[in-house]
This record gives C-alpha cells, sequence and structure tokens, in this order.
C-alpha cells in the first residue's frame, strides 16, 4: 500500500510543482541551516581549537590594544628586545618568551603587487607554537643573531613564486631591496582574514626591523613553565607591564585558555543563531506546509468522497495525505541536505578546511524533514479522513 | 435475503424537530433483483441509496446486509463492503478527471488485496467488456458523457459486486445512450448482480423487475 501511497502522492504533486517547490522553501531553509551548522560547527570549531590548542595551554599572549588616538602620548607604549628578554628574568614562572613583530610588505606574486604579511620572530618561537614546517627547516638562534638572510615561507605563497616541486635551498624572496634565502616551508591550516600563515612569510626577529630602523615590539609570545598555574601568572605579567607603562592599560594579556573560550563563546552564539534561523524557518515552512495540504485537501474533497466511495478507509486517506507532505518536506530536506553539501565542499576548497558532510548531520537533516512533514501534516490529512462521503461526493 | 431493512429514518438537523428525509423504510431486497426507486425530487431517493451503499448511516432503524447489521460495522468493515460488494454508478460520474480509464478502473482494486500486477490487466479486461478497449490511456475529460458513465460501471464492476447502486445514471446522458447504458445494466443483472437503480425515468423504470416509489421519506407504492 504505501507504493500507492507514494505514487498517488507523486501524481498529485505533479499537479502543483509550483507551488510545492515554494512551500517547501522553509523546510530546505531550515535543513540547510541545521545540516550546514552540525557540520560546520563541529569541524570548523574542532579545528580552530586544535590550532589554537597546538602550543599547549600554557601559552600566554600579551599584545598592546592601543589606538594611536585614544593615547594622549605621541607614541603608544612599545616593549624593546631587551624588556622582553628582561620579563623573563623578572617575572617568576615564566619557560620562555619570543616577541612577534607583524609587518608587511608588497611583493610582486604572479605579476601582481601583492601586500604579504610578514612575522619576525626568534628562533625559539618556532618551539613554542609548534608550527607545521611541512619541507626545509626552521632558522637557528644563530641564524637570528647573526641576522642571516634567512626566511621561511607559507606553502601558498611559495607555490605561487616558485612552483611546487622544486628543491629548496636556491630560491630568494626580496624584501624592501634585501634577498632572503627560503630555507622551509611551512602550512597553517587556519585561514582567518588577512593573517593567512600559508601566505605570509616568517623573518628571523628583527631582519627588517632594524632595516626600517625600528625596535618596537607589540606582541609577545609567552610560555608558563610546567606546574606554574597560568592565570597567576597571567596576573604578574600584567602587574608587570603596568608597572612598566606608568599604570597605562593599554597591554591586554590573554591566555591560549581564555582564547580557546572566546573561540568556544563565538562559535556557540553562531550555532544558537543558526539553530534559531533553522528553527524558525522550520516551523514558518511546517506551517507552509500545513497551509498547503489544507488547499490540497479542499481541492481534493470529492476526490475523497469518491476514494471512499470505492473502499479507501479513514486510514487509507489519512495515510495517502501524510504521505504527500512527507514528500513535500522529504524533498524539501534533500534540496536543503544538497545545498548544504554544496556550501560546505566549497568552504572547504576555498578554506582549504578539512571538514566534510557526515552521516550524522545528514540523518538530523532528515529526521527533521521527516518530523516537520508529519507534524505540519497529520491535521490536514486528519480532516481529509474525517470526510463525510456522501458530503464530499457532493462537494463542487 | 439479501438486504432488509426496518423502519429507516434518516434526519437532517434543521430548525427545531430536524427534517427528516427517511420516514421509516421497511424494504427487503432480494438477490438478484432489479429494483427501480422513484418519487419527485426531495423524496429521500438519494438518500436510501446511500444508506444502502453504505456510504452513510442512518439516524434510526435497522439494515441488514446478507443477514449482517450494517449498523454495528466499523468505518474499516463499511469500506470494506463498499469496496467489495457493491459498485456505484452516479449521475455525475464521480471519475478522478486526471487519472487514465485504467487508473480510474483500478482505483477499487488498490484499497484491496489484488496484487499490483493483476490489477491493470484486470481493468482492460472489464474496459474491454464495457466497449472503451481503444481509449485505456485516456483520461475521461476527453470521453463523452456516455463513456465516461461506461468507465464508472467499469470501475463498479471491477471487485465483482453483489449490489449495483445507480443513482440516476443517465440524468446527464441523451436518449441514446441511456439505452445503452441501461442495456448494460440488464445484462449486468442478467448475469446475477442485484441492481438498485435511481431514476425519474418510467422509460428506466421499465427494465426493472420492481419498482418502488418515494414520496416524503416514505415508500408510497
Ligand atoms: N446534508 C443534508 N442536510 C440537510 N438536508 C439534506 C441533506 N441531504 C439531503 N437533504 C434533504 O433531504 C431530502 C432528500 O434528499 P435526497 O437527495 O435524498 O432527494 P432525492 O429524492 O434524491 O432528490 P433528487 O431526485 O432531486 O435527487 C431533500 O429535501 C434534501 O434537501
Ligand atoms: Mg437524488
Amino acid at each position: 500500500m504505501l507504493i500507492e501511497y507514494i505514487l498517488f502522492s507523486l501524481k498529485s504533486l505533479r499537479q502543483y510543482k509550483l507551488r510545492a517547490f515554494l512551500t517547501v522553501l522553509g523546510v530546505m531553509i531550515g535543513v540547510f541551516s541545521i545540516v550546514a551548522i552540525i557540520t560546520i560547527g563541529q569541524g570548523g570549531k574542532e579545528l580552530i581549537l586544535s590550532e589554537l590548542g597546538r602550543g599547549g595551554t600554557n601559552l600566554i599572549v600579551a599584545h598592546s590594544n592601543q589606538i594611536m588616538m585614544e593615547t594622549r602620548q605621541d607614541k603608544l607604549d612599545y616593549l624593546t628586545e631587551d624588556q622582553v628578554r628582561a620579563m623573563k628574568r623578572d617575572i617568576p614562572g615564566i619557560e620562555d618568551v619570543a616577541p612577534e613583530y607583524f609587518l608587511s610588505t608588497t611583493m610582486k606574486v604572479r605579476g601582481e603587487h601583492k601586500l604579504i604579511p610578514v612575522l619576525e620572530v626568534p628562533a625559539n618561537w618556532f618551539e613554542m607554537w609548534k608550527l607545521d614546517i611541512v619541507r626545509g627547516r626552521i632558522f637557528t638562534e644563530h641564524e637570528v643573531k647573526s641576522s642571516q638572510k634567512v626566511g621561511i615561507i607559507g606553502r601558498d605563497l611559495f607555490n605561487s613564486l616558485f612552483g611546487g616541486s622544486k628543491a629548496l635551498g636556491h630560491q630568494d624572496v626580496e624584501v624592501e631591496g634585501t634577498y632572503f634565502r627560503v630555507i622551509g616551508i611551512m602550512t597553517y591550516k587556519l585561514k582567518l582574514g588577512p593573517w593567512d600563515l600559508n601566505n605570509a612569510l616568517i623573518l628571523p626577529s628583527s631582519a627588517l626591523q632594524r632595516l626600517l630602523g625600528a625596535d618596537e615590539i607589540y606582541e609577545v609570545l609567552i610560555r608558563a613553565k610546567d606546574g606554574v598555574s597560568v592565570p597567576i601568572l597571567k596576573e604578574r605579567i600584567k602587574r608587570h607591564l603596568l608597572k612598566l607603562f606608568s599604570d597605562r592599560e593599554g597591554w591586554e594579556v590573554t591566555t591560549m585558555d581564555e582564547f580557546i573560550q572566546i573561540v568556544d563563546k563565538v562559535t556557540d552564539i553562531i550555532s544558537i543563531v543558526i539553530s534559531s534561523i533553522a528553527a524558525i524557518s522550520l516551523v514558518v515552512g511546517g506551517i507552509g506546509i500545513m497551509n498547503i495540504m489544507l488547499v490540497t485537501v479542499r481541492e481534493r474533497t470529492r476526490e475523497v468522497g469518491i476514494r471512499k466511495a470505492v473502499g479507501a478507509t479513514r486510514q487509507n486517506i489519512l495515510y495517502q495525505f501524510l504521505t504527500e507532505s512527507l514528500m513535500l518536506c522529504l524533498f524539501g530536506g534533500i534540496i536543503g541536505i544538497g545545498a548544504a553539501a554544496g556550501v560546505i565542499l566549497l568552504i572547504a576548497k576555498v578554506m582549504d578546511l578539512a571538514i566534510s558532510l557526515s552521516g550524522g548531520a545528514i540523518l538530523l537533516g532528515f529526521t527533521f524533514s521527516y518530523l516537520v512533514g508529519i507534524f505540519f501534516g497529520v491535521y490536514p490529512a486528519h480532516l481529509a479522513a474525517r470526510l463525510n462521503p456522501v458530503e464530499a461526493l457532493r462537494y463542487e | 435475503m439479501l438486504i432488509e431493512t426496518e423502519d429507516l429514518t434518516k434526519v437532517y438537523p434543521m430548525g427545531k424537530e430536524g427534517f427528516a428525509a427517511l420516514n421509516g423504510i421497511s424494504l427487503s431486497i432480494e438477490r438478484g433483483e432489479f429494483l427501480a426507486v422513484m418519487g419527485p425530487s426531495g423524496s429521500g431517493k438519494s438518500t436510501l441509496m446511500n444508506i444502502i451503499g453504505c456510504l452513510d448511516s442512518p439516524t434510526s432503524g435497522k439494515y441488514l446486509l446478507e443477514g449482517e447489521d450494517v449498523g454495528a460495522k466499523s468505518d474499516l468493515e463499511l469500506a470494506g463492503i463498499r469496496n467489495q460488494k457493491i459498485g456505484f454508478a452516479f449521475q455525475s460520474f464521480n471519475l478522478l478527471p486526471r487519472a487514465t480509464l485504467i487508473e480510474n478502473v483500478t482505483l477499487p482494486l488498490s484499497y484491496s488485496r489484488v496484487p499490483r500486477r493483476q490489477r491493470a490487466q484486470k481493468a482492460e479486461e472489464i474496459l474491454q467488456r464495457v466497449g472503451l478497449e481503444t481509449k485505456f490511456n485516456q483520461t475521461p475529460t476527453e470521453l463523452s458523457g456516455g463513456e465516461q458513465q461506461r468507465v464508472a460501471l467499469a470501475r463498479a464492476l471491477v471487485n465483482n459486486p453483489v449490489i449495483i447502486c445507480a443513482d440516476e445514471p443517465t440524468g446527464n446522458l441523451d436518449t441514446a445512450t441511456s439505452r445503452e447504458i441501461m442495456e448494460m445494466l440488464s445484462e449486468l443483472n442478467k448475469d446475477g448482480t442485484t441492481i438498485i437503480l435511481v431514476t425519474h425515468d418510467s422509460e428506466n423504470a421499465s427494465y426493472a423487475k420492481r419498482i418502488i416509489t418515494l414520496r416524503d421519506g416514505r415508500i408510497v407504492r
């Protein structure tokens, strides 16, 4: 009998294709959102957390968040290399410190001038951050001290500059008139905004700074000693900096745990927002389904009468209309899941993220379509089943 | 006795008292009968027919079909009776306008336990019997009134019913086509099917072996 219901429904749905498609949009959007958030929410969050947490949770970042206009001074509060070294000595509990200079330079990539992020770090930074070096090596303490002109380049930038396959050792990149020999290639799975390490350059600490005649540090990466409480160390660093900058609160100190919490919170908020959209779409879509099914039942009152006259039971009629609303919803669900799969594929490709549609997400998408189809289809189907055959046959 | 009714009434809610469309109908119909029900418009002919056809239930009174009390039956059982024992033909044909003739005729079979493969075959046989073998895949809207009524008869016959309930089946047809339909009903009756025919037309009624006349919900003759 199920096959009959499906055949009858298909036949009837074929008669109002456009109307069906329009009504099913809400379910489509709802299922799309559900599948998309499950996948991106889970996959993306795990990825962000694993990349952020790659250096371990005993990392602390101290960085300046001053804005020139707000400070009443002619210069922002910055640290010098000596002051950074002094932090390790003066603050108990610090295992290691590494200044991070963020710069940028323009470079001709495939005939186009591009702004390339440049990160300058000491050799110990790699140990702290545990960056993936896919080919070559990181620079040594000695190379940093002796201002060797070497650098590590992001994989994407290397490929665009030199093509992928060539052996390392004889490629130079020109930065502000100076040539740096490429000694390593790195990757980073997160591509967030302009600071995409796959398209960046990492140079030995102060290689460029010195070239540009500046020695201003606005960000420091700190590793706590094993067994030291990270939050307590954070407070110590904060106090140290306040003392250094005469109680001006221009620097912020954030532990890796706090970063992870922020990501957690942000992804949670995004999840809640998208879930709400999904829920609203599903309800609105469901009401749409109910509406179209009420119209369908009314339009086909006579058909119900005929079917009952030739032997359809109430249950037969109920199931027939339920099947129809279910098929509508499953149809919407399939399109929604398909669209989500497409978008996820696109995001994965564009952002080079390792996320893909999971069976669980697909199952959930179908479950929601099914539930909406049943929940909002049962009342119209019930009305149809309850029709008095004599009156239904007389209906014009 | 195939059909026995005892003091059937049908009261529609209207005003204080309600309106009695049937007012104490006691009637017996034997297997193989050809009964014509006549009477002026509004006398309750269709109401009676719908109750006999198990489409409607009486307000009071008893209806025995093949000795069984129809009033005690569930929706499921009534649907089964309509499916297996009764075939309907209406003045307005009541075919599914967008379904093909085959689909229309197989409709009762999809509610009985006939295997799918046999259905189309059965429908084709019956459509052949009513002379529509060239139009299997057309829709009713492409047919003449007489042809549509023949499709309706084919649908009524497809489950080999005991009774054919025909409510003014020729009401929308011209004299010649009416005669064709009446001949068909007559043939069916000769083959043993009980026919109950509601009609205004005395020529149609002349095909019947017995005629009853209703007035104001009572049998007057
Ligand atoms: N659902 C209803 N509600 C109220 N009154 C009804 C209803 N159905 C039928 N009636 C009334 O019951 C009476 C009998 O109706 P019925 O259809 O049985 O007449 P009929 O003899 O078949 O007439 P016709 O020859 O015109 O078809 C009519 O007066 C009609 O108005
Ligand atoms: Mg009538």
